[in-house]
């Protein structure tokens, strides 16, 4: 929470200081037409004057808004009211209303409260210090909103702040929605206008986005847990760093946040975003800390997901296999998920450089592949001296399903004790039933597992009895 | 075409023809039990559902429970002390690993209620021991799991019935009848729904697992991760590790009557969407909607009860909405709305199909005489072939489409991959 606060103070103070419209600010507003934003009533009660968006009162125009929507920002607006003008700035507004009106007033006629004044967000928070309202001249206001914290300066001087928490009307009220601006409705003759609209998008800023994931408070993390699935890429690292080393919610908001990015990047055609998560997956299989593994498991299931296999992707992965901790099933699962032959020499090459103990899971996840080229690694495992290794190897050539390991099998299962050769028998009947099986493969399967065949359940599965 | 009705056997003999290789005795599943023996049934998973299975099969005089299983050791006590109430002569003894079970040659038929990332592979092992099967819902944990339960149930030639127990009951029955009479006209909309929510949990912490639980063999073929005392029992539901969530849950109940009834075949498209669970651990969506493209027929299913005549009161429910009439239903009821008028039945309509001598008994009987029974795997398959794929279209956020020759999703290798995920040594799913 302390450390959302130095943030948005620092962004608030950066904000203030910057006068020109770099540091990620966007215009609105072209100074040409109404292009990106919709009039909500008489579509002629705004239209763009000298490089403005004018509105002139009497006309119906009611407000107009941005076609998209802002959740959390730093939103920067000059206005001119005439005389007695009367207009507003809106935040967070859906279509129909719902969000907070930043005011924006000629101070007479008739006298407003501090409630309803310049600069106060209209009927929730007074204006304090209340601004210089006089009109007839060009006013900068500058609005920022973070999360549950909404902050309103008036010519660089800050006259509102405004905190959901602190606020009974603003409990439970929208966190994002529409940019917009009120018509001008004082009657005819009086008239606002607009220029220099121009936003930051904070939901385009990963350390922002991050900081609401971190934070208690529900709404915040849900808001913030949209951002990031949007974001994509760039939160893959800050995410990856919260697998890592945050809390239990914090752990599981960015769990759930980078399988929705990897899930949306797996998607047909969306190769480019595809290549740039992996690659974020990929630095941190790569590095990561060494007390931290939670981060790298999750990023070796991930790759899974995504998919393809660049050699880069294959040694990752080949590595995080034999690293011994826990990203090692991880990397075991999605190497057998993923295609291709450099995956299956890879497998191939880490099985020789492991103890036999950790060879049966490696075999079993290489017959699972159903890849002709492991046909001969197979065949020697099931050969080992270790039961384990051996059984596991008569059960990958069974998952595998290549008529061309029958002679093995054959030759395994003659001299074998039961137990291995039941196993032997298994594997031949899968071979039988594999997809796709040719004829004379199914009747040599077949007759070779009869000729096998222990238990009652075998015989009778292979017509042998009733 | 009607041929698939599956009551009958077309579904297995298909499956031997295709298979290339039938052998005599294998189109129907083998007896091994005549019609006077006693049937010898052991159990797998002693939690709430276990314990119902233990005291139905104890209750027919033709079973003897051999064993209780459970990964919970603790659990088998209080199972056995629940089976002598109605045995008193019981001599089932206890067990935690099932794989022991599936070495004795005196027992006949494994029942399980475990989470369901065990469900396949408990099912396919006790095939290959010769075993018949009575398997909890839903049928698999994923896609190729379903298709390796059926390949291996009509490889070994053994009895599978489904636990969707609501299927037996008469209204189910009466359903399908009025449903295929087409007093309803031609039926075109199917929405299924079940009341989701959130699992309140928060995050408990990870602890050491108690002393009479193998965590190990709980977590089985899925991921290994640290005991955590929120997961088991009941609430695996809610996480993709171990299931899908109520939608998992209760997909094969409701599913079911569809199904049966209308024989639609499989998806052309699926999408589905739901909301994160943030606020606790679990990793399913509290509530979910998904949209199933048939041919001529379009499914939805919502955790949230539809807004249809005859839907309101219902936390459960299934209408056909048919271009004549319309039938909403829940386990035990349903409301007819037909001519401007609501009705409880359309006695014009004749009782055509037999009746359930009761879902476990049904399962005996089929023991007995071979047939296949009621909720039998080519259904189940059949049914439950949409839940999966519509779990994947919400994980990966997006709309998919099916082509049901190739088995496959169209242009989505990331889709495909996920029709199986990949079992944790030492556990492979013989496919």
């Amino acid at each position: 929470m302390r450390l959302w606060l130095a943030l948005l103070l620092t962004l608030t103070a950066a904000g203030s200081l910057a006068a020109d419209n770099s540091g990620g600010f966007v215009s609105l507003f072209n100074g040409k037409s109404l292009d990106g934003w919709v009039v909500a009533g008489n579509p002629e009660g705004f239209r763009v004057v000298d490089g403005c968006i004018h509105s002139d009162g009497g006309n119906g125009g009611d407000w107009i808004r941005t076609e998209k929507q802002y959740g959390n920002f730093v939103l920067r607006i000059e206005w001119m009211l005439s005389k007695t003008g009367n207009s507003g700035i809106f935040i967070r507004n859906g279509p129909f209303g719902g969000g907070f009106e930043v005011q924006l007033l000629a101070p007479w006629t008739p006298y407003r409260d501090d409630l309803h004044c310049t600069c106060s967000l209209y009927g929730h928070v007074p204006a304090n210090p209340r601004p210089d309202e006089t009109t007839l001249r060009w006013r900068k206001a500058e609005v920022t909103a973070a999360y549950k914290h909404i902050t309103v300066r008036i010519d660089g001087i800050k006259c509102c702040e405004a905190d959901y928490d602190q606020v009974p009307s603003m409990k439970g009220l929208a966190l994002a929605g529409c940019v917009g601006m009120q018509d001008s409705h004082t009657g005819e003759g009086e008239w606002v206008r607009f220029r220099n609209i121009e936003i930051r998008d904070l939901d385009q800023d990963p350390a922002f986005v991050s900081s609401g994931l971190e934070q208690a408070d529900p709404a915040v993390r849900r808001v913030a847990f949209d951002a990031a699935v949007r974001l994509g890429a760039p939160m893959v690292g800050p995410l990856l760093d919260m697998i890592a080393r945050g809390d239990a919610p914090q752990r599981h908001s960015a769990e759930m946040a980078l399988a929705w990015i990897v899930a949306n990047a797996s998607a047909p055609g969306a190769t480019g975003q595809a290549a740039a998560v992996r690659t974020l997956l990929l630095a941190r299989l790569e590095s990561g800390h060494a007390n931290d593994v939670a981060d790298r498991v999750w990023a070796a299931r991930l790759l899974g997901v995504i998919g393809q296999a660049d050699r880069r992707t294959v040694d990752a992965l080949k590595r995080a296999l034999l690293s011994g901790g826990s990203e090692s099933a991880a990397a075991l699962e999605t190497m057998q998920r993923i295609p291709g032959r450099q995956m299956t020499d890879a497998l191939i090459g880490a099985l020789h450089q492991v103890e036999p103990s950790q060879q049966p899971a490696m075999l079993l996840a290489l017959g699972a592949r159903k890849d002709e080229r492991t046909l001969s690694t197979l065949n020697d495992a099931a050969r080992s001296r270790s039961e384990d290794v051996q059984t596991a190897a008569v059960r990958a050539l069974g998952l595998l399903g290549s008529a061309k390991a029958i002679p093995v099998l054959r030759r395994i299962g003659a001299g074998a004790p039961d137990r291995l050769r039941q196993a032997v028998v298994d594997a031949l009947t899968a071979i039988l039933d594999a997809k796709g099986q040719d004829e004379r493969a199914r009747v040599e399967a077949l007759q070779a597992a009869r000729e096998l065949a222990v238990t009652d359940a075998q015989k009778r599965a292979l017509g042998l009895s009733r | 075409m009607r041929l698939t009705r599956r009551r009958s056997l077309a579904g297995m003999a298909a499956g031997f023809l295709e298979a290339g290789l039938v052998f005599p005795g294998l189109a129907r599943a083998a007896k091994s039990v005549s019609a006077n023996e006693k049937i010898v049934v052991a159990h797998v998973g002693g939690g709430g559902m276990g314990m119902a299975h233990l005291g139905w099969f104890a209750g027919f005089p033709d079973v003897e429970t051999a064993a209780v299983c459970d990964v919970d050791s603790a659990r088998t006590g209080a199972a056995l002390a629940r089976l002598k109430q109605i045995r008193p002569d019981t001599r089932a003894v206890a067990e935690t690993d099932f794989r022991r079970l599936l070495d004795r040659d005196d027992i006949d038929a494994i029942s399980y209620a475990t989470p369901d990332h065990w469900h396949a592979l408990i099912a396919i092992l006790s095939f290959q021991a010769g075993k018949h099967v009575y398997g909890e819902k839903p049928l698999s944990y994923d896609m190729a799991e379903g298709q390796a339960m059926l390949k291996a149930c009509r490889r070994y030639g053994r009895v599978f019935q489904l636990g969707t127990q609501i299927d037996a009951g008469e209204n189910y029955h009466r359903v399908v009848e009025l449903v295929r009479s087409e007093v309803l006209g031609k039926i075109h909309t199917v929405r299924l729904w079940k009341l989701g929510g959130d699992a309140i949990c928060g995050f408990p912490h990870d602890t050491e697992p108690p002393a009479t639980l193998d965590w190990d063999m709980w977590l089985g073929p899925a991921p290994k991760r640290p005991y955590n005392p929120f997961i088991t029992p009941f609430n695996f539901r809610y996480f993709w590790d171990y299931s899908a969530g109520v939608f998992g849950d209760f997909w094969c109940h409701v599913a079911d009557l569809p199904f049966w009834a209308l024989d639609p075949g499989e998806p052309l498209a699926v999408s589905a969407s739901g909301s994160d669970p943030l606020d606790n651990m679990v990793t399913t969506p509290g509530f979910m909607d998904a949209e199933f493209e048939f041919r001529g027929l379009k499914m939805h299913w919502s955790s949230r009860v539809p807004d249809v005549r005859g839907a309101e009161g219902r936390g459960l429910g299934i209408q056909f909405v048919g271009t004549q009439g319309e039938l909403v239903a829940d386990y035990d009821t349903r409301l007819i709305f037909l001519d401007g008028k609501q009705h409880d039945d359309v006695p014009e309509v004749p009782v055509s199909l037999p009746r359930s001598p009761g879902h476990q008994r049904n399962f005996l009987d089929c023991v007995k005489s071979g047939k296949q029974p009621e909720s039998n795997i080519t259904h189940a398959s059949r049914m439950t072939l949409p839940m999966h794929m519509a779990t994947i279209a919400y994980r990966l956020g997006r709309k998919l489409t099916w082509d049901p020759a190739r088995g496959g999703f169209v242009s989505d290798d990331a889709a495909n991959r996920m029709r199986h995920r990949p079992y944790r040594a030492p556990w492979s799913l013989p496919t």
